[in-house]
């Protein structure tokens, strides 16, 4: 098959492959961190450690996602509050015997809110919108009480998002709950 | 198009599924044909191994080509292969290469595309001469790393006269969909 081998030029060195650093918070080469697009995701992150490390703490604490701590340690501005990955879910009373359930956390998982609304709109038949909170981030809202199909949905649709992640706020209690095995098999709808 | 990548994930790609050898090697000497360099330090094969079954999937009108389910290079309609900027950055001597002054960078990092001043500004530099149609690799002024993919739509040397209107298509850039979907499961 002739000259694969023995060309006059190409010069055979073999050439490793360079090895880049990217920034552990964007995922870009560092030098690329504050040009990013100031409403990305990484940006806001970055930002976030910018800042909190300037007002003295340790930027461990601040990286992001798994690790079930921080709140508000941040002097505010434009992050998304860096704490633990949760889906929450709540439901709240309206007009008549009308409810709310409220799903917040879903764009941790990076759901897209917009998509989601109108997902869970369709399966339930109910009216669904995204809203956003006071704190900045959105919300899908619900009209009715879907407290116990929708961490199946979640569950069943997105595949990152498993059954620790999903936590729901129990009337009694106003306190977070573990949405466990237990809970969601013992109210198995069919819906 | 400029911002190809714009919105994209796994679940836009769609048939993702082996090419018979034929196809694969027809895809393998396109890449060596516009790229030389891979052929000629052998680095077309470490991306492309002989071996290992190459897998495309289409996302609108751009072809991805996938190995080890990785995204390695991609096609838009019947342009040519460009790799994604995770291959560029493991071999930066793979390209031509142009040099934006710093201002451009925030609008190429939104997907813009690179207008000629951008390239003509003192800072700039034209490393590499081109003709329409060549991929490029895009960085910036005193930056090290690449910071889009894309392709010539003027020659460097009309750039240069010209000096007006687009100079290069941006076709991936850093943080856009495909950088921060490299894999695919």
């Amino acid at each position: 098959m002739a000259e694969a081998e023995a060309a006059p030029a190409p010069v055979r060195e073999p050439v490793p492959p360079r090895v880049v650093e990217y920034d552990p918070i964007t995922g870009v080469p560092a030098e690329f961190n504050e040009y990013l697009p100031k409403d990305c995701e990484e940006y806001k992150k970055w930002k976030a450690a910018q800042e909190a490390a300037l007002a003295g703490e340790g930027v461990d604490k601040l990286t992001v996602k798994e690790k079930p701590e921080e709140e508000k340690k941040l002097p505010g501005g434009k992050t998304k509050k860096k704490s633990k990955p949760q889906v929450v879910v709540s439901v709240a009373q309206r007009q008549k015997n009308k409810s709310t359930t409220t799903v917040a956390g879903l764009e941790l998982f990076g759901v897209k809110l917009s998509e989601a609304g109108k997902l869970f709109g369709k399966k339930f038949a109910c009216g669904a919108s995204v809203v956003k909170t006071a704190s900045g981030t959105e919300q899908i809202e619900m009209q009715g009480d879907f407290l116990q199909q929708i961490p199946e949905l979640l569950l069943k649709n997105y595949k990152n998002i498993t059954k620790e992640d999903v936590f729901y706020v129990d009337m009694a209690d106003g306190k977070k709950k573990k949405n466990f095995f237990a809970d969601d098999d013992d109210e198995e709808d069919d819906s | 198009m400029a911002g190809t990548f714009k919105k994209f994930s796994k679940e836009d790609v769609s048939n993702l599924s082996q090419v018979k050898s034929s196809v694969a090697r027809g895809i393998r000497a396109a890449i060596c044909e516009t790229y030389p360099y891979l052929e000629e330090t052998d680095i077309i094969e470490t991306l492309i191994p002989k071996k290992e079954s190459v897998y495309t999937g289409k996302c609108g009108h751009v072809t991805l080509c996938v190995i080890n389910n990785t995204v390695l290079f991609f096609q838009e309609r019947d342009g040519p292969w460009l790799p994604t900027l995770r291959v560029l950055h493991q071999y930066p001597e793979m390209m031509k290469r142009l040099r934006t002054d710093k201002g451009a960078i925030k609008f190429v990092l939104s997907g813009a595309n690179i207008m000629c001043p951008g390239l003509t500004h003192p800072d700039a530099l034209i490393h590499d001469e081109g003709e329409v149609g060549a991929p490029v690799a895009i960085y910036a002024f005193e930056k090290e790393h690449a910071m889009a993919v894309g392709v010539l739509q003027m020659s460097t040397a009309d750039i240069r006269n010209i000096n007006k209107g687009i100079g290069v298509e941006n076709m991936h850039h850093l943080n856009d969909g495909l950088w921060k979907m490299p894999n695919l499961s």
